[in-house]
């Protein structure tokens, strides 16, 4: 038989494989023989996972004493990264990772502004590397695209083995929120104030909200990222509680511990500020408005409930407030902006038409169109597009934001008590009796 | 750090999944090691296998996995340093083949190889590790009986509850029947399906199923342990790889069937773990910590 035959029925073979396991109840079988298997488990694996946390931290002092980069063309570079991500259709995971890798490499070599996205890049071919399956791993002309070719490959391979270096040969060792996204929901997926609430959503919101928070040098370097799970799980449990039956929780009720409502505080801050980085519109929203996507939608509620806005006159502009690093390129603390290319980058890769690429199916959202988005009922949160893009509207969150600013965290201050997570979150009754047979 | 001007390298140990295996010595300490050099590609730089098994094994620290001691890096390689085992499970087993029949280990080598082989899989699976790639050649074995699981190249983390990976791992006759028709989101219970086919192999000396493609593989397993049916094993035709027109075997009687290829008596005990590593179902398969509490261990943890 011709070898080309051959290939052709191979590839036939293989997508007629795909479709099958993409059976909605093959998927489901499996989802569930992983579960069961993970059962006996799961206590160690959170174990285990936040002690590699602690052992991966970032240092806030170190990054600060960096003399060319700053955290400013930190949120460009990680919205330049986060761009990629999306644009590469990696699995949630690395994102989460890449990010981790950058802060630690820089936590511990100084870098150049002009190389910093070099560092960028190749912290996510590492982490792609490490989480993605082998055939979307990016290539190394692909991430040349992604940054129109301003590094050569021989300064690719040796960032990415000078990173492997600098991070004692284990970079990859720093547990990425999603996994305690999903350990925390599994182990509530049981009870019963989830009733009506799907858990893609559920995912789907708290991954967004830990996404948003890594670009957060606060949340970032202070805390972990089991805390900004946690902290974000709980906030989007609300939300959508919220805009499924109209029930108000304040999140400080469900989380007792001062130092996750300060992480709470920090999210939803994130969020009043409606300063989200390009590339998370780019991946949310594509090219629609903020309540386009209802999720979000059902997040920025929750958020106004949290904090109903005070009248703009009452407040007074704080010197910052100016800033706006909402487009790339434009904060006036990244020197010359040439040097790292944004510009060229960004519009080399073309988001004139972007598409958007929803992370791996178990975070998408659940039927977004159908009857379980949640429905904005009450009238009276006033979610027009008027009022939240407006450049009056930031002032006044920016301002809010100076009131409370609290005294910078320090690490061991607020080290989070790692007995939060443990047992307690695990529904221990599933754990003794499984597969008795 | 080491440099490689550390080590002396000596004889060709073989041929890893991504790498060329030597023996060394390490002229300060005056100890062996073994080195795995890792060519770094002019496209992809550092090989996606060698960036898992770094990073997997930097993690796992226990007396049955063998340690990563230090990465060497020059000029176009990459050197791992592992700890030294003197043997391996596969090249054990063939050294005891007298003529053309071979045999298995006595039953207490057998116990003890299973146990520790347990210990290093239950380990890895705490630490949200799956290895992937059980099988004898892998298991490194040292003069003092110790067992430990090496080649970490095709391991990787697992997620929970949700993670989809390739179904084109594990060698074959270690592969199991979920995986061999496509299940795609399989989890612990791959690395079971492989510690019950080693301790089968142990005990007889021969591989429980030797098959020489994917489906002669599912053939041999159905042939003795029955073909699956929605019966058995729910959900079993909605796998992307299940064949209807099987041909229906009723199971077979393992402990008998191992038996007739032992001069050693079988506990019944055993024969129970057999079934219990064996399960075709995934969710059916015994965990690594639930094998090791299994009755047939008892004079380990009693």
């Amino acid at each position: 038989m011709p070898e080309s035959t051959l290939a052709e029925m191979a590839a036939v073979r293989l997508s007629v494989w795909n479709s099958r396991a993409a059976h909605p109840r093959v998927v489901q079988m499996e989802l569930l023989a992983h579960q069961l298997a993970c059962q006996d488990y799961s206590v160690d694996i959170l174990r285990h996972l936040i002690d590699i946390e602690q052992a991966s931290r970032p240092c806030l002092a170190s990054f600060q004493a960096q003399p060319e980069i700053n955290v400013h063309m930190r949120t460009l570079i990680f919205d330049f990264a986060m761009c990629c991500h999306t644009r590469l259709g990696l699995s949630t995971s690395t994102l989460y990772l890449c990010f981790s890798v950058i802060d630690r490499y820089c936590s511990r070599i100084v870098v150049k502004s002009s190389t910093y996205q070099l560092v960028a890049l190749c912290g996510l071919w590492l982490a792609s590397k490490y989480i993605d399956r082998k055939p979307r791993v990016p290539s190394l002309r692909a991430l040349q695209n992604l940054c129109c070719n301003q590094y050569s490959r021989s300064q690719f391979q040796d960032m990415e083995l000078h990173i492997l270096k600098a991070l004692n040969w284990s970079p990859c060792n720093a547990p990425p929120h999603d996994v305690f996204v999903d350990i925390l929901l599994k182990n509530k997926i049981s009870s019963l104030s989830y009733k009506g609430l799907h858990l893609n959503d559920l995912k789907y919101g708290s991954c967004m909200l830990c996404e948003l928070a890594c670009f957060e040098h606060v949340l970032a370097f202070d805390y972990n990222a089991s805390a900004v799970a946690l902290a974000a799980v709980t906030i989007t449990t609300h939300a959508l509680r919220l805009s499924v039956d109209g029930q108000f929780v304040h999140y400080s009720s469900m989380l007792k511990d001062a130092n996750l409502q300060r992480v709470c505080d920090l999210i939803l801050r994130k969020l009043r500020s409606r300063n989200f980085p390009s590339s998370f519109k780019l991946k949310y929203l594509g090219q629609n408005k903020l309540e386009s996507n209802p999720i979000l939608r059902s997040l920025l509620e929750y958020e106004l409930m949290i904090a109903p806005p005070i009248p703009v006159q009452a407040v007074k502009k704080p010197a910052y407030a100016s800033f706006s690093p909402s487009k790339p390129g434009s904060c006036a603390n990244v020197s010359p902006a040439p040097s790292l290319g944004f510009q060229d980058s960004f519009a080399g890769t073309s988001f004139r038409s972007p598409r958007v690429v929803a992370p791996p199916t178990p975070c998408s959202p659940s039927n977004l169109s159908s009857n379980s988005v949640p429905k904005v009922k009450t009238p009276h949160l006033n979610l027009s597009p008027g009022t939240i893009g407006s450049g009056k509207q930031y002032e006044v969150s920016q301002a809010r934001a100076t009131a409370v600013r609290p005294t910078m965290f320090r690490r061991n201050e607020s080290k989070r008590n790692s007995d939060i997570m443990e047992p307690d979150f695990f529904d221990m009754a599933a754990n003794s009796n499984k597969r008795a047979r | 750090m080491a440099s490689s001007s550390q080590f002396k390298q000596l004889e060709k140990l073989g041929n890893g999944t991504y790498a060329t295996v030597y023996k060394g010595l390490n002229k300060t300490t005056g100890i062996y090691v073994a080195l795995k050099e890792v060519k770094l590609d002019s496209e992809e730089g550092t090989p996606s296998t060698a960036v898992r098994e770094i990073s997997l094994m930097k993690e796992l620290k226990h007396e049955n996995i063998v340690r990563l001691y230090d990465v060497i890096h020059t000029e176009n390689k990459l050197t791992l340093v592992f700890e030294f085992m003197d043997n391996d499970l596969k090249k054990y087993m063939d050294s005891r083949i007298v003529g053309n029949t071979p045999y298995g280990f006595e039953m207490s080598l057998v116990k003890y190889f299973e146990w520790q082989l347990l210990q290093g899989v239950a380990f890895c699976h705490e630490n949200r590790i799956l290895h992937r790639d059980l099988k004898p050649q892998n298991l490194l074995i040292n003069n003092k009986g110790q067992l430990k699981l090496g080649d970490f190249g095709l391991a990787r983390a697992f997620g929970i509850p949700v993670n989809t990976f390739s179904s084109e791992v594990v060698t074959l006759w270690y592969r199991a029947p979920d995986v061999l028709m496509g299940s795609r989101t399989y989890s612990t219970s791959i690395d079971i399906w492989s510690c019950g086919c080693i301790l089968a192999e142990m005990i007889t000396g021969r591989p429980l199923f030797p098959g020489t493609n994917d489906e002669e593989q599912l053939k041999l397993i159905f042939e003795t342990m029955g073909t699956p049916t929605e019966r058995t094993w729910p959900g079993v035709s909605t796998l992307p790889k299940y064949n209807p027109r099987l041909p229906q075997h009723l199971p077979k009687d393992l402990g008998a069937l191992l038996q007739s290829q032992t001069r050693e008596k079988m506990e019944l005990t055993l024969i129970d773990l057999l079934y219990g590593l064996l399960q075709l179902n995934p969710d059916r398969r015994l965990s690594a910590k639930q094998a090791l509490n299994h009755p047939w261990f008892a004079e380990y943890y009693q």
